[in-house]
């Protein structure tokens, strides 16, 4: 039986069978009242401003299967038209710790909307372990038996220890911050700062996306404040926007932002969540914020591999794989090893794996060796099965545990 | 009665749930299991109800921390972290909106690819709910009635949080023992809110927020203190 591998981010989806297939988990308007599915709008450079967008995933849950629906037809028509889900089976990933009842939805449309034949439901770091890794892809179908698995997407930032291939539920630790979080103060900056972008997420996206970037060390760039030059789209040179290159010429109507903390202080908020809170008059007053103590990236990981059994502990800070969208910001791998350096033990050896892949295929690719790996027989759940046990018995196999 | 369930007293949060189990022997102070043991021994049908019999308490927030390896200790959430999760969400969701302009879903949206008219919204009546659910996420929430997923999903939510550092429990104490005794104090971020220079040492005195120098607090009056 054919896979179809489906990794359901917030951002995008990829699916695909053996090739990955990118689409944005959206329906989006534009200012004339059109409503575009999925990449629909891409084409449409005169889309852009203003575009509003709506996401089936809220707040990593995926709680609309009205908008999630017609972006799945809209997916399955990209990889194939004669794509039949009644002839294949589908791997799927959902976040960590989604309501359970969202779940068990999830698992009806499957089989009873979609029909088809054999399933299986996870998170997306459960198949990170299966994407080789570059450096060791002479063996054939070598997997890792030890994995800290940070998994950095558009809602929030996992951290998930995987030892042979299991989850360890209890090491898993969540901030609540990504590239969505980003954008928001992104666009608070720029507001306050430069122009009004508030209606301008798209826009606001590129910026982000082209013009960040992580500081290896936060004081020195706050001194040296290299800045950038983001060229405004004007829809006739540029739709989208770019950063301008150094002996670039423009025209004298050129509007240009210029960037300089903007770019570093912004990402630095993986370290200091408090950020967060920042430039806004609301909550500076209040006690309770200004005393919190708000744990970032580097105390959550270690708190994760503090609650693995302690053999495992020098194994997991070896192994770490970065996947998600955040990791494409310049120098986050080289400055989450220097932090994680400073606060483990000093036998503890970190390292970062190499892989192949783009971050944000990871999981895909991950998902496309599971699938095809004999273990797949035993985790799987059939047509059959579901409609005999029900979607509450779906839900205890794939489900979270305690 | 095998369970009964305990009026919530003054004290208890409003939503923590009691209950006891007047069955689970275990639980019990080892002594007093003796002596029940006897009278269950001797065919005493009534012992089981007896008022002399102690009751265990069960807090499910409890309970659940300790399943999750997450003792707080007192098993109920400060006031004090209350509110600071209350502020959390509330910063969060307004980061994460993406624009101000309401968006509804367009009434029929389907996708209508190729050749083939897809043009049905649901093919048996379970889909055909799911589907025309127009439910938000609160409301989701609001529903779940197996309190232990949720208080998984929402422990994770805010565990990034931690109003004072004391609140931390013996046993992860002493796991972090391995590294250090006392997690390091870390300076918080200070930056203008101006220019976004550092700056450690002034505070606008009606609003808090940070700035740097004389000129950058007088933008920072006619502009963003309010």
């Amino acid at each position: 039986m054919t896979f179809l591998v489906i990794d359901n981010g917030s951002y995008n989806i990829k699916a695909g069978i053996d090739n990955v297939q990118k689409v944005q988990n959206c329906i989006s308007r534009a200012r004339d009242g059109t409503v575009y599915i999925g990449n629909d709008y891409l084409p449409v450079p005169n889309a852009y401003s203003g575009l509003i967008t709506k996401r089936p995933i809220d707040q990593g849950h995926l709680t609309s299967w009205e908008i999630e629906k017609p972006i799945w037809d809209y997916t399955l028509e990209k990889i194939d038209r004669r794509l039949d889900p009644l002839q294949l089976s589908l791997l799927l990933t959902e976040q960590p710790y989604q309501l359970p009842q969202l779940s068990m939805n999830t698992d009806q449309i499957v089989f009873e909307e979609y029909g088809f034949q054999e399933y299986y439901r996870c998170i997306p770091a459960a198949l990170v372990p299966w994407a080789q890794s570059a450096s060791i892809s002479t063996e054939e179908g070598y997997v890792d038996d030890f994995e800290l698995v940070i998994d950095s997407g558009f809602q929030a930032t996992w951290i998930v220890p995987m030892i042979y291939q299991n989850v360890y539920w209890n090491g898993i630790k969540k901030l609540p911050i990504g590239g969505n979080l980003l954008n928001g103060l992104l666009r608070e900056t720029i507001s306050f700062r430069h122009y009004d972008m508030t209606e301008e997420p798209i826009l606001i996206n590129t910026i982000k996306e082209n013009a960040l970037f992580m500081a290896k060390d936060f004081n020195k760039a706050l001194k040296e404040k290299v800045t950038c030059d983001f060229v405004l789209p004007d829809f006739k040179t540029t739709t989208t926007g770019y950063v301008k290159k150094p002996n670039e010429k423009l025209p004298n109507d050129t509007q240009v932002l210029r960037l300089s903390d903007e770019r570093f202080v912004i990402p630095e908020t993986f370290y200091h969540p408090e950020r967060i809170f920042d430039n806004s008059t609301a909550y500076s007053k209040l006690s309770t914020i200004q005393e919190a103590n708000l744990k970032n990236i580097t105390d959550l990981v270690i708190d994760s591999i503090m609650e693995c059994p302690e053999v495992s502990r020098p194994l997991l800070s070896a192994n770490i794989s970065l996947v998600g969208g955040n990791i494409n910001i310049p120098n986050f791998k080289h400055r989450l090893v220097d932090e994680l350096k400073k606060e483990l033990p000093s036998e503890y050896s970190v390292n970062v794996k190499q892989r192949s892949y783009k971050p944000e295929d990871v999981a895909w690719n991950g998902g496309v060796s599971l699938s095809q790996a004999d273990v797949m027989d035993n985790l799987k759940v059939t047509k059959k099965e579901y409609f005999e046990h029900g979607a509450n018995w779906c839900q205890k196999q794939f489900g979270f545990k305690r | 009665m095998l369970v009964e369930e305990i009026p919530k007293t003054s004290n208890a949060n409003s939503n923590t749930i009691y209950f006891s189990s007047l069955i689970n022997l275990l639980a019990r102070p080892t002594s007093l299991r003796h002596s029940n043991l006897n009278s269950t021994d001797d065919g005493d049908g009534t012992s089981r109800g007896s008022k002399n019999r102690p009751k265990v308490n069960y807090n499910l927030t409890d309970l659940a921390n300790k399943s999750i390896g997450n003792d707080s200790g007192s098993g109920l959430k400060s006031q004090q972290l209350l509110q600071l999760e209350k502020l959390i969400t509330k910063r969060l969701t307004e980061l994460h909106k993406e624009s101000s302009v309401p968006f509804e879903i367009p009434k029929n949206l389907s996708f209508h690819g190729g050749g083939k008219a897809k043009a049905r919204p649901g093919n048996t009546p379970t889909t055909k709910r799911i589907i025309s659910a127009r439910r938000n996420l609160n409301l989701y929430f609001e529903e779940e009635k197996d309190y232990l997923a949720l208080n998984a999903i929402l422990t994770r939510a805010y565990q990034f949080a931690d109003p004072n550092d004391g609140a931390t429990s013996q046993k992860v104490k002493k796991q972090k023992s391995m590294i250090s005794t006392k997690r390091a104090f870390k300076p918080k971020l200070k930056l203008c809110c101006i220019c976004g220079n550092k700056s450690d040492y002034t505070r606008c005195f009606k609003c808090g927020l940070f700035s740097c120098s004389v000129r950058c607090n007088k933008v920072h009056v006619q502009l963003r203190c309010n």
